[in-house]
C-alpha cells in the first residue's frame, strides 16, 4: 500500500483542507500519515524517512508556499531524498503554480480540485 | 408574537430599537507587512471614515503565537497574513499621526491576549491617551485557537487562566471602554459545525469564561455587560436570522438557569459577526459579492451588533483596498437604501423564520447539555469531539459538493467558465526582512538591563502562578512590554514556565 506524508508547515493552524484530503487519500486506498500543523522542514523530511513515504504533501494557506516548498525541498536534498514527490495543496493563485513546479514541486492542488481529482493524481505520481 | 424586542428572552434583539446601525459601518479587521506598511493603510482608511472607525489589527502569525520573527519557525511568515508586533514600539508605529483616542482598536492574538493587553495600555502612556479615551477590544478567546485556527501556545487549562488575567485586569485597572474577551464561535463554524451547534458550542465556551471570571469575584452580569459571542453569518439567509435569534433565547435560558433571572434580564446577549469568508469561492470571485451580501443581510435581520465582511477576494489572499471599500458599501446601500435595520427584528413573526427558531434553540440547548455532560468545554476540546464534529460537517459538505447534490454557483453549477482574473493585493515583499531589520535595531539600541530584570521578574511571578492559577501576570508582562521587551522574549519565559501543548494531532486512522 502507498504510504503518504502530510503535513502543514509554518505557523498556519487551519486543518480542515489537509483533513479532508487525508481522509479522501485512506479511502482511496493510501496509507496516510498526517503530522499536524508547526512542522519545521526538518521534523517533515524525517518523518518521510521513517515512514519510508511514498509521496509528501504540504497544506499552505498563507501565501507562504513558495519559502515554505523551497525549504522542505532543500531539506529533501540535504538528507539525499530524491525519489518521493512532493505536493502543495491550499490557497495557490494559479501564476504562483506554475512557480511551484518550476522549483520542483510535481503537482499542485488550489480551490476546487475535487477530493476525486486529486486521489487520482496523486494516484499517478506514487505509481511512477 | 407575544415576545418583545430588548425583553426577556431577548430573541426579538437585545435592545428595543434594534442594534444602532452606526455600529455596523467603518469596522476593518486588517493589517500587513510591518507596522510602517499597516499605518499606512490605517491613515487612508481613517481620513475616508467618518467619526471614530474601528481599526482592528490583523496581526501575522509569528506575533500570535508569540515568535520574533528571527525564529526559525517564523521563516515565510513574518507580515504575510496581518502585521507583523514584535513590541511596544511597533504598535506606536502603527497608530503613529492616528491617535488611539480617535479611534477604536483592538486585535485577536488569541493566545497572547497577556501581551497585547499591556501593549494597548502602555501605547496610551506612552502617547498621552488615558485608558478611559480608548475603546479597545481584546478577543482573548484561546478556547476557539484549540479547535478552529490552532494558534495555540500553552496547555488548555493554562490559556485559560492568563486569558482570565486579562479579563481580571480590565474590569478591575482599566475600565468600561475596554472589552477584555469575547467569545468567537465563528472559526468552528467554519470548520464544519451546523447552526445548532455554533450556538450551542459558543455558549459552552462563554459560559467557560463566565466562571473563570466568576473565580477571580467577577460578577456574573458585570462580565456580560462587557463580552459579545462573535459567530458567523453564513449562506442559508432565514436560517441564520433564525440563528441569531436562537442564540440570544438559548442564552437567556441558560443565564437564567444558571445565575437567575435577575442576571439574565440585565445581561442579554449581543451578537458580532464576521461573515461566512468559507463559503467565498477562487473560482469566479465577483460571485463572491453577491454571496457577502446575504451574509450581510442575515446578520442585519439578525439584530447583530458590528459585523465584518471578508474582501470578495478572500480565497485569493489579503483584500485589496477596493475590496475592502466594498465590504463597507454593501453593509451602506443596505441600509441607507434597501431600508434593512430601521426597525428591531423585522422577520419576526414569518411563519419559517419563527419555526427555525424555535428548533435551533431546542438543539442548540441539547449541544450544551452534550459538552457540560462531558464535563465542560475544556474536557470535550481535549478529547477531541469538537475537531471530530468539524470535521464530520466539512466531509460531509464536501461529498454533496462532488455528487452535485448541493449546487454553488460558479463552482459546480452554473456558469463554471474561467473569469477575468482579478488584480490581487501584494504585499510590502521586503517585510519579513524589514521586520528582522526593526528587532535587531532595537535590541541593538534598548537599554539592555531593565528587559533583563524584567523578564527575570516576570519568570519569578509565572512561577507563582503554577502554584496559585489566579495570580495575575499582566502587571509583569507590562513591565517587560515598558522595557520594550520583544514578544518572542516574553512569551520564551512563559513557555519555559508553562510548557506548551502539543498542536492537536490526529492520527489518520482516527480521521472521523
Amino acid at each position: 500500500m502507498a504510504r503518504i506524508v502530510l503535513a502543514k508547515p509554518g505557523l498556519d493552524g487551519h486543518e480542515a483542507g489537509v483533513m479532508l484530503i487525508a481522509r479522501a487519500l485512506r479511502d482511496a486506498g493510501f496509507e496516510v500519515v498526517y503530522l499536524g500543523p508547526r512542522q519545521t522542514p526538518d521534523a517533515i523530511v524525517a518523518a518521510v524517512i521513517q515512514e519510508d513515504a511514498d509521496l509528501l504533501g504540504l497544506s499552505i494557506l498563507t501565501g507562504g508556499h513558495l519559502t515554505h516548498s523551497e525549504r522542505v525541498l532543500a531539506a529533501l536534498r540535504e538528507h539525499g531524498v530524491d525519489d518521493v514527490p512532493l505536493v502543495v495543496g491550499g490557497i495557490i493563485p494559479p501564476k504562483a503554480a506554475a512557480d511551484l513546479r518550476r522549483v520542483g514541486v510535481a503537482d499542485v492542488f488550489g480551490p476546487g480540485v475535487s477530493l476525486g481529482e486529486a486521489s487520482a493524481r496523486i494516484g499517478k505520481l506514487v505509481a511512477r | 408574537m407575544t415576545e418583545r424586542p430588548g425583553q426577556f428572552p431577548f430573541t426579538r434583539g437585545d435592545s428595543p430599537r434594534g442594534p444602532d446601525p452606526e455600529d455596523w459601518f467603518s469596522t476593518y479587521y486588517s493589517g500587513a507587512g510591518t507596522a510602517t506598511d499597516t499605518n499606512k493603510l490605517f491613515k487612508e482608511r481613517f481620513a475616508r471614515s467618518d467619526g471614530r472607525p474601528s481599526l482592528l489589527l490583523a496581526m501575522d502569525l509569528p506575533t500570535q503565537v508569540g515568535l520574533d520573527p528571527d525564529d526559525d519557525l517564523a521563516v515565510g511568515e513574518v507580515g504575510r497574513i496581518g502585521v507583523a508586533v514584535s513590541s511596544l514600539d511597533d504598535i506606536l508605529a502603527l497608530f503613529d499621526g492616528i491617535g488611539l483616542d480617535s479611534v477604536t482598536s483592538g486585535t485577536v492574538g488569541n493566545a497572547i491576549g497577556v501581551f497585547t493587553c499591556p501593549l494597548f495600555e502602555r501605547a496610551g502612556i506612552d502617547t498621552g491617551v488615558a485608558a478611559r479615551d480608548m475603546r479597545i477590544v481584546l478577543q482573548n478567546d484561546p478556547l476557539k485557537e484549540y479547535t478552529g485556527r490552532g494558534t495555540q501556545i500553552f496547555p488548555i487549562a493554562t490559556a485559560l487562566e492568563l486569558s482570565t488575567d486579562v479579563v481580571e485586569y480590565v474590569h478591575r485597572t482599566l475600565g468600561s471602554t475596554w472589552k477584555p474577551q469575547y467569545t468567537c464561535s465563528t472559526q468552528m463554524r467554519w470548520g464544519g459545525v451546523s447552526a445548532s451547534q455554533e450556538i450551542g458550542f459558543g455558549l459552552a465556551n462563554m459560559t467557560t469564561y463566565v466562571e473563570a471570571a466568576a473565580r477571580r469575584g467577577i460578577d456574573p452580569a458585570a462580565y456580560l455587560s462587557r463580552t459579545d459571542l462573535h459567530m458567523s453569518s453564513d449562506e442559508d439567509l432565514l436560517g441564520e436570522v433564525a440563528k441569531f435569534r436562537a442564540a440570544r433565547r438559548a442564552w437567556a435560558m441558560l443565564v437564567e438557569r444558571r445565575f437567575g433571572r435577575a442576571v439574565a434580564e440585565a445581561a442579554p446577549l449581543k451578537i458580532t459577526v464576521f461573515t461566512a469568508g468559507n463559503r467565498l469561492t477562487a473560482q469566479r470571485p465577483l460571485n463572491n459579492i453577491v454571496r457577502t451580501t446575504t451574509h450581510v443581510l442575515a446578520a442585519m435581520l439578525g439584530g447583530v451588533h458590528e459585523i465584518l465582511v471578508p474582501g470578495y477576494d478572500e480565497a485569493l489572499g489579503l483584500p485589496t483596498q477596493e475590496a475592502t471599500a466594498l465590504t463597507n458599501a454593501t453593509k451602506e446601500i443596505l441600509f441607507h437604501e434597501a431600508g434593512i435595520g430601521r426597525a428591531a427584528d423585522q422577520l419576526g413573526g414569518s411563519e419559517e423564520v419563527e419555526r427555525l427558531t424555535d428548533e435551533l434553540t431546542e438543539e442548540a440547548l441539547e449541544w450544551f447539555d452534550v459538552i457540560a455532560e462531558k464535563g465542560g468545554m475544556v474536557t470535550a476540546i481535549s478529547e477531541g469531539f469538537i475537531h471530530a464534529e468539524m470535521t464530520a460537517g466539512t466531509y460531509r459538505r464536501q461529498l454533496e459538493l462532488e455528487s452535485g447534490e448541493r449546487r454553488i454557483v460558479g463552482l459546480n453549477h452554473g456558469d463554471t467558465g474561467e473569469a477575468t482574473p482579478l488584480e490581487i493585493f501584494e504585499g510590502n515583499p521586503n517585510a519579513e526582512a524589514e521586520q528582522l531589520e526593526r528587532v535587531g535595531g532595537l535590541r541593538a539600541s534598548r537599554p539592555e538591563a531593565p528587559v533583563g530584570a524584567a523578564l527575570l521578574a516576570l519568570q519569578a511571578e509565572a512561577t507563582k502562578k503554577v502554584a496559585d492559577p489566579s495570580h495575575n501576570l499582566v502587571p509583569a508582562v507590562g513591565t517587560c512590554v515598558e522595557a520594550r521587551a520583544t514578544v518572542g522574549e516574553i512569551f520564551t519565559v512563559l513557555r519555559e514556565v508553562f510548557g506548551t501543548t502539543a498542536a492537536p494531532t490526529v492520527a489518520a486512522g482516527s480521521i472521523a
